[in-house]
């Protein structure tokens, strides 16, 4: 028997299909077969759409509408959608776990984590006493590596961070000791260093717990460090799947290469000419800001410093990445720029124009870009609207002036008919930089303008970006949290944290023997990193750089 | 916000609605001259009544000395009943709260549920159907409700009387009135509450974890469907007082509301001040114990505050 049972897979999941029902029925996913073994560590990769977390919350039957479904899904030997009311119950105390993308979300934050985990552990002692669950619990804790576990049990969601909360949630995931642990984008809304330390802890329990994981995500470089299979999915439909050093090394499906290709970190400092120093447009001289939470704690002195010391400059014609985790004060930065904070002391300079005459012009490009443009207004009518108010009579001059950016940012002529709900994603970022190019600013001051978009989308953003400087002579201040955007196009990295520069180089020595303990664990966070080492073996040969290198 | 804040806001918007009020009633009139017909009453009767209600000097004057005798614990003097408008307005506060109170008990009783059960069912023919009945609930006139129930109850079925106070059976009708027109509103309010709830990651991941639909209800939807409620309460209890002014004279029910009635068509100022202050102080009061409430019910107000 249990032989038979270990040779089973733990999922089999025969030709899904999953469809909204209505009169004519939407398909969202379409013909999926997959198998997860005991002990497998599965990857299900695709871009927002690509019908991954669909699959999965099939799985567990957690579908936020009622769909038709067919095929079959097995999970630990149980026909999900055959289960009855009970079954479904014990199914979901006993098999499976999950693990969503945002911690703080998907814990109840009016209570507290101990009652939420001391509920969930009484239906699986019910007869146990109140020391005895609270133990568990703390063990519970303890094994996720939460420091002072019983501490934490009184405390609610909001007061601790995104990688506890996630540990949080992976304790609760596991508490029914369950044989499959499914991770929605577990990592996602976390910050890039602690996104590296639940995936260890998730490797760790997997090795420790024998556990097996189906881990769904939009990001190749967490697949291609620990999965052990993957499997691509693409609207709806599976393109690839295998053993992961197989399609990682050589993908089969046009799409799941172009995805690897998007994907891949260009590790900097092999080809990246020396850029000739050009004047300054923006620069940063000893800028202070501390936000205060209440009038008590001003008068106390005890703020939350966004800006130490402050100084960087943003040349002309020049990529500056603003990188740091969240918290670390980019944002303040951005906004002091702009003008829409007030520094406390310091000075923020924007630079005249080479004439002396005229200073220099700035916009800004926000983070969602559907959220930064008006959801009932055609692209056209808002695009005429920003020169509109900035007194462009003549609507002929307009037109031609709005033709001629839309091109510089690479969109056909005919999005301007469209609602910005009918673009994609990639499309409506690259409206947004349009609008912020229309006044023919000198520097673009762009936060985290790629982070709301699939990695695809991201490239063409990235190159969008780069044009823009190479054409227009455009200064950019790239506000990211994900160095291998940094790699791709900035000139210039500084690494902020807790609101002072910890580093302020080149890109092109940027990785070399980083001088900072803080960017050395951003740098050896990045996921994909193997790609790295595996060129660095390779420039251990006294290869004269490794862009050389890669050219033969 | 600290309590003193809190408590020193409370009495500032204490003090803007006396002013207004006192400005609303002195705008429309010389009072004395409203009551007493002056072509038939001779000067020095006019300035006695004046000296007696305290109707002297100019309206600042009036203003200051009214303010100064509320300071002191004086309400003024009903000129209908020729009391203290303090007596005259707390001998009606009973039965008012009893009213207000049995009916915001009975708008809650139906509003919750039924709320409940239309967003659990959401798009359903049984949550259209409550749907309906509650905007038909809100847009029907307190008056019209009260009349058809007298209409209903006591003219043709003899089952209730149709006026007065004394028996439960007085009662009923009343409560109908308000408790029913609000829960209407409450009714929508909650199932919003709840479908905002229901969307949560964290109910879904409560299900993901295997606790029963009971359990999720009472531990993660209610927990967090309270807090818009909490907030919309007083609100709606503050909108029961008002409509208490007309179902009372409806149904001849002898509380506050009447009482409003008729102290304006009496020109009773005192009174009428004295209402006015007496509905803003429990308004007052009820948004502060709510502000209260709220930080204990939402921690993440409460660490905010204490930043």
């Amino acid at each position: 028997m249990t032989n038979s049972l270990t040779d089973d897979p733990v999922v089999k999941v025969e030709n899904l299909g999953i469809a909204i029902a209505t009169e004519r029925p939407i398909e969202l996913v379409k013909d999926i077969s997959f198998e997860i073994r005991k002990g497998d560590y599965f990857a299900l990769v695709g871009e927002s759409g690509s019908g991954k977390s669909m699959t999965c919350h099939a799985m567990m039957k957690l579908l936020p509408f009622t769909p038709l479904i067919e095929g079959r899904i097995v999970v630990d030997g149980q026909d999900v959608w055959a289960l009855d009311r009970r079954q479904l119950l014990a199914y979901r105390r006993k098999s499976v776990g999950m693990v969503f993308q945002d911690p703080l979300a998907a814990l109840n934050p009016v209570r507290t984590i101990g009652s939420q985990m001391l509920e969930t552990l009484r239906i699986y002692y019910p007869n146990a006493d109140a020391d005895e669950l609270r133990n568990r619990a703390v063990d519970a804790l303890r094994g996720v590596h939460i420091p002072e576990p019983g501490a934490r049990l009184g405390v609610y969601p909001h007061q601790l961070s995104g990688g506890l909360n996630q540990r949080v949630m992976i304790a609760l995931a596991l508490l029914g000791e369950p044989k499959l642990l499914i991770a929605d984008e577990p990592t996602t809304a976390l910050d890039m260093s602690v996104q590296a330390e639940v995936l260890d802890l998730i490797d760790e329990l997997r090795r420790k717990n024998d556990l097996t994981v189906l881990l769904v995500t939009h990001d190749l470089g967490i697949v291609r460090d620990r999965a052990t299979h993957i499997a691509v999915l693409q609207n709806g439909r599976m393109v690839e799947q295998g053993r992961a050093a197989d399609v990682v090394s050589a993908p089969k499906a046009d799409y799941s290469k172009e995805l690897f290709a998007a994907a891949s970190v260009e590790w900097p400092g092999r080809d990246t000419p020396e850029r000739k120093r050009t004047p300054a447009c923006l620069t940063f001289t000893n800028v202070n800001k501390t936000f205060f939470a209440s009038k008590r704690d001003r008068r106390m002195g005890v703020g939350i410093p966004a800006a130490k010391n402050l100084s960087f400059e943003v040349r002309r014609g020049e990529i500056v990445a603003l990188i740091g985790e969240s918290g670390s004060g980019k944002t303040t930065a951005a906004k002091m720029a702009m003008g829409l904070e007030k520094p406390d002391t310091g000075s923020i300079v924007i630079h005249k124009s080479e004439d002396g005459k005229t200073p220099l012009k700035a916009q800004m490009v926000f983070q969602h870009p559907r959220d930064s443009l008006d959801p009932l207004m055609k692209v056209e009518d808002q695009l005429h609207e920003v020169l509109k108010v900035h007194g462009w009579r003549d609507k002929d001059r307009r037109h031609a002036h709005i033709l001629k950016i839309i091109a510089d940012v690479g969109l056909l002529p005919h999005v301007l008919q469209r609602r910005p709900t009918y673009l994609s994603g990639g499309e409506a970022q690259r409206v947004v930089i349009a609008r912020a190019l229309l006044l023919e600013p000198d520097m673009l001051i762009a936060d985290e303008p790629l982070s709301a978009v699939d990695v695809r989308i991201q490239k063409h953003i990235l190159e969008c970006l780069q044009r823009l400087r190479d054409r227009l002579g455009i200064a950019i201040l790239l506000i990211t949290h994900d160095l291998r955007v940094v790699f791709e196009i900035a000139d210039q990295v500084v690494v902020l944290r807790h609101g002072r520069v910890v580093e302020d180089v080149p890109v092109s020595t940027f990785t070399d023997g980083a001088r900072d303990a803080y960017t050395q664990m951003l740098i050896n966070a990045v996921p994909g990193k193997s790609i790295r080492s595996a060129a660095e073996a390779l420039s251990e040969f006294n290869l004269p750089g490794g862009s050389a290198l890669v050219a033969e | 916000m600290s309590l003193a804040f809190r408590v020193l806001r409370a009495i500032i918007s204490l003090w803007l609605i006396v002013t207004l009020v006192f400005a609303a009633l002195r705008a429309t009139g010389d009072p004395i001259t409203a009551i007493f017909d002056p072509d038939n009453t001779s000067r020095a009767a006019l300035e006695s009544y004046r000296q007696q209600w305290g109707y002297t000097g100019t309206v600042l004057d009036q203003y200051l000395a009214y303010v100064a005798s509320l300071l002191r614990g004086e309400f003024g003097f009903s000129t209908m009943a020729n009391r203290p408008a303090l007596d005259v307005v707390m001998e009606r506060l009973p039965a008012t709260l009893q009213l207000v109170g049995l009916s915001a008990l009975l708008m809650i009783l139906v509003g919750l549920p039924v709320g409940t059960i239309a967003a659990m069912r959401a798009g359903s023919p049984l949550d259209r159907f409550v749907m309906s009945f509650s905007t038909v609930g809100f847009a029907l006139p307190n008056f019209v409700l009260a009349l058809g129930l007298i209409l209903l109850l006591s003219v043709n079925l003899h089952l209730l009387p149709s006026n007065g106070i004394g028996s439960w059976q007085n009662l009923v009708m009343p409560v109908l009135t308000i408790g029913l027109s609000k829960a209407a509103i409450f009714t929508r309010f909650v199932r919003s509450a709840i479908l905002d709830t229901l969307r949560l990651q964290c109910v879904v991941s409560a299900r993901a974890r295997g606790l029963t639909e009971w359990q999720i209800f009472w531990r993660h939807i209610i927990t967090n469907a309270v807090l818009p409620l909490v907030t919309i309460t007083p609100l709606l209890v503050g909108a029961m007082v008002a409509a208490g002014a007309v179902v009372e004279s409806v149904f001849g029910w002898p509380g506050v509301g009447r009482l409003i009635v008729d102290a304006v068509a009496q020109r009773d100022l005192a009174v009428l001040q004295m209402i006015i202050m007496l509905i803003a102080v429990v308004m007052i009061t009820t948004n502060l114990i709510v502000d209260l409430a709220y930080a204990k019910l939402d921690p993440r107000t409460a660490a905010a505050a204490a930043h």
